[in-house]
């Protein structure tokens, strides 16, 4: 609990507070501001000409869809709607669901398991395991890609959603594991002990205290995941092949790219659709991102 | 209700570091025994080991006669108080308190009972809908306890639970818990650093330094007669002052001879001591067995000597009074406010050598 001193009443304020108080802030908002404007520009261009006619699109720039007189009638949903039906992007849309949630829920339970038992149950090794897991981090993806597609050749999972799942769960492992051990290790030792003492075994100390007070590290692990499975190409393609059934959005609009990259309408609302999902998907976590959690938890 | 026994119990980490060594403590029903002793002498690594938080290197710990080395925490049926507090944050004061219950799978209507009567004994239950952060110190020292005793376990083991509270309501919890330990009835284990809290409220206290048990004792015989130098220097604030000494016969007389310092020693004394003359001992008055002549009680067998004034501590009902004599030596008196010493003044006062210890300065343990 951090106490923040009383603001002053705005008419304990003198102009010359005021006006110190407006330069000390003008290098942070300047800067916040321009980051901001650099970041939303492309985006909202990208936006404009998704809405517009195809050969408006070619001709002028969406910048100038702003010169009066205001004409609603240049934009129409028509891009969308091929995009969705004509182009398969709807089932892609479908299909990167069904590919990311679980390759999210996955990788989330193990290693919020895996890290319990790393910061909290003694056994022989698990420094060892720790360290060994903590190295993964460095192997690069690339090196892994024709050993595993062996493999899932062999076993049969190659095309398959349970090889995607399986193969982004293992690449996002180790990371998690890494950030939530370090997050529930930080967790106060007297409430797992008071915990244990009240008669809670391991199961419940993980299940009542310990993923409680873990949402915020559980929650930034699951955007970082839920981004990386959901803008990824490259396992997509390698392990699900060229099968539209199951191509996710990114392959899509990787062929919508190189079929026609003169189709400019297509991709631009193909590229909002594929944003919309990870947008939505921040905002919905951003609750648990709370600061104080343990507040009153131990000391006075 | 139980019966606790340490049998040779020794705590040694993996670093090599021995917190216990060889603890040897039988504790009855009902009491409410405290284990005191300065930070580090292994009084909370004692009781970690009894809760199942720590395990036991050497000897046993024996709960009702069944031996619990092997035992986890849950299946030894004690309750603990932490010296944090450890409430669940995330939970209200009524979950932190029927959480145990819960985990036993208790029916709600008797959760619900026995949480409510916990709660009104600590008066507590307009705080059952609060977060543990919405609650002020006290409020969470008692919701701790609440937690403990909605369990009715075997024992309760308490870790510097008042720690953190401020000097006032210190004072008050710890009436409540006597109270508490008298209503319950109930085997209390107390770990505490601060002696007072031991002397006013354990009905046997442990005294325990650098891992090693010093003496176990009631309040009383534990102040009036510690076995060594240690527990006659932790006991009792301000702290006894000791000065080093030989006896000395002269005739049929006993002298203790501390530097410049001439004891005499009483009558009834002297066949207890004769052993031990010219041995190096060390010689024990406490503060308060030191008077202004002036003011002197009846019944004390005063021997006066002179010493000079350096600090003077007026508290009201007595004076903290720095003493010095002509060697240098130190040492503190409490005498009546109403002597007025001031510093630099020298001044005459009386020991009461009917209230002395005398310590073998080799071994530091009393003589007997």
């Amino acid at each position: 609990m951090t106490l923040l001193p009383e603001p002053r009443s705005p008419q304990a304020l003198t102009f010359m507070d005021r006006v110190e108080q407006v330069l000390t802030a003008a290098p942070v908002h300047f800067v916040v501001i321009a980051i901001a404007v650099i970041w939303t520009l492309p985006t909202a261009g990208l936006l404009i000409s998704s809405f517009r006619q195809p050969d408006a699109l070619i001709e002028s720039g969406w910048w100038t869809v702003f010169t009066p007189p205001l004409n609603l009638d240049q934009f129409h949903l028509g891009n969308y709607a091929d995009v969705l039906a004509g182009q398969g992007m709807g089932q892609a849309f479908l299909n990167s669901l069904i590919i990311t949630i679980p390759a999210t829920v996955m990788p989330i339970e193990i290693a919020t398991f895996a890290a319990y038992a790393l910061a909290w149950m003694r056994f022989p090794g698990r420094q060892l395991l720790f360290v060994l897991i903590v190295g993964l981090l460095v192997v690069p993806l690339q090196m892994t890609l024709i050993p595993v597609l062996r493999a899932y050749n062999a076993l049969g999972l190659s095309g398959t959603f349970l090889g995607v799942w399986l193969a982004h769960t293992g690449y996002g492992l180790p990371l998690g594991i890494y950030l939530l051990r370090n997050y529930i290790g930080t967790l106060p030792r007297n409430l797992i002990e008071a915990a244990a003492v009240d008669g809670a075994s391991h199961l419940k100390i993980f299940t009542r205290i310990v993923v409680p007070l873990s949402t915020p590290a559980i929650a930034s692990f699951a955007v970082f995941q839920f981004l990386w499975v959901w803008n990824d190409l490259l396992v997509a393609l390698v392990y699900l092949g060229g099968n539209q059934n199951v191509a996710p959005v990114t392959l899509v609009l990787r062929n919508l790219v190189g079929d026609r990259g003169q189709d400019w309408h297509l991709l631009t609302a193909g590229a909002f659709i594929s944003m919309i999902v990870p947008l939505l998907v921040f905002f919905a976590l951003q609750r648990y991102f709370v600061r104080g959690l343990l507040a009153g938890s131990i000391k006075g | 209700m139980v019966h606790i026994v340490f049998e040779q119990v020794t705590k040694q980490y993996d670093n090599g570091f021995i917190a216990v060594k060889d603890l040897n403590l039988d504790i009855g029903e009902d009491e409410f025994l405290v284990l005191v002793g300065p930070s580090g002498c292994g009084k909370t690594t004692s009781l970690r080991l009894l809760a199942g938080l720590e395990t036991i290197s050497q000897g046993n710990i024996y709960i009702d006669g069944k031996r619990v080395n092997e035992m986890s925490p849950r299946e030894r049926d004690i309750a603990m108080v932490f010296q944090s507090y450890a409430l669940y944050p995330h939970m209200s004061v009524f979950e932190n308190m029927a959480f145990s219950l819960r985990l036993q799978g208790t029916p709600k209507a008797e959760m619900q009972n026995r949480v409510q009567a916990a709660a009104t004994q600590l008066g507590i239950e307009e705080l059952l809908d609060r977060k543990p952060k919405q609650l002020s110190g006290g409020q969470r020292q008692r919701v701790a306890v609440g937690r403990a005793i909605v369990r009715d376990p075997a024992a309760f083991l308490m870790d510097e639970p008042l720690s953190n509270l401020d000097a006032k309501l210190r004072v008050q919890a710890r009436a409540e818990l006597s109270k508490l330990h008298k209503k319950l009835g109930t085997t209390f284990i107390y770990v505490t650093h601060d002696q007072v809290e031991a002397m006013t409220m354990g009905s046997r206290i442990a005294v325990m330094n650098g891992g090693i048990l010093q003496q176990v004792d009631t309040p009383q015989n534990l102040y009036d007669h510690p076995n060594n130098v240690f527990v006659a220097g932790f006991m009792g604030s301000p702290a006894m002052n000791f000065f080093k000494a030989t006896l000395q016969s002269e005739g049929d007389e006993l002298f203790i001879q501390a530097g410049a310092l001439r004891l005499p020693i009483a009558g009834e004394w002297r066949s207890r001591y004769q052993a031990h003359i010219d041995t190096p001992l060390i010689f024990g008055i406490r503060p308060e067995n030191i008077y202004n002549p002036k003011f002197a009680p009846p019944g004390i067998h005063p021997f006066d000597i002179e010493a000079t004034v350096s600090v003077v501590e007026m508290m009201g009902h007595e004076e903290i009074v720095y003493l010095a004599l002509a060697d240098g030596h130190e040492f503190l008196a409490r005498i009546d406010p109403r002597s007025r010493f001031t510093p630099g003044e020298t001044v005459r006062v009386s020991f009461d050598m009917n209230r002395f210890h005398l310590f073998d300065q080799a071994s530091e343990h009393v003589l007997v």
